[in-house]
């Protein structure tokens, strides 16, 4: 019987261990995503004061962006429902699509960023795929 | 080495320590939902504009 017990409570720790970590990802792949959109914009701003950056791709960083920042707020409502006990499907679908637009932001300033830089940028945001 | 470790290198060498070990301290699982809050607030209040602005203010 007691042995039983201490299974069992064994069980119950490793649940809320697992539990733990998993949450703590969510959080931090989220914050990781926000870093490789600012370090991405960033880059685009740097470009764009050295005259790199033409109307048609500014109007297009622009739309994107957009996109991003109105998914950005769609993640913060999902994860607060999330953290009170809603879905975490839902949250995970917008923290996706975030984290799609990052990676759609990468794509425009990847012909005119420096390969290293966007490599780098690519290296995170895979890590954000991977937490 | 893995991929993310020589990235961690890179990112060193060009955005120097301080700058990498930011964000390799955010990308631990030690974040908190006050953390990830936060990153979502400030990232919606920044614009494209207010990048470019920010950039041809700097020197």
């Amino acid at each position: 019987m007691k042995q039983i017990k201490q299974i069992t409570l064994a069980i119950g720790v490793a649940a809320l261990l697992a539990t733990g970590c998993k949450s703590n990802n969510l959080y931090g792949t989220i914050i990781t995503i926000t870093q490789v959109r600012d370090s991405t914009m960033k880059e685009f701003a740097k470009l764009d004061k050295e005259g790199f950056i033409n109307p048609e791709l500014d109007i297009k960083i622009t739309e994107v962006d957009s996109r991003y920042r109105a998914l950005a707020r769609a993640t913060e409502s999902a994860l607060t429902a999330y953290h009170n006990g809603g879905s975490q499907t839902e949250y995970i679908n917008v923290l996706n699509a975030t984290r799609a637009a990052v990676g759609e932001l990468i794509n425009l300033l990847r012909p005119i960023g420096s390969p290293v830089k966007i490599s780098i940028l690519d290296a995170n945001l895979k890590k954000a795929s991977s937490l | 080495m893995n991929e993310w470790q020589i990235a961690l290198i890179s990112l060193i060498a060009k955005v120097g320590l301080d700058a990498a070990i930011a964000i390799a301290n955010n990308i631990t699982s030690s974040a908190t939902y006050d953390d990830a809050i936060a990153a979502l607030k400030k990232t919606q209040e920044k614009t494209w504009q207010m990048y470019k602005d920010e950039a041809k203010a700097q020197p």
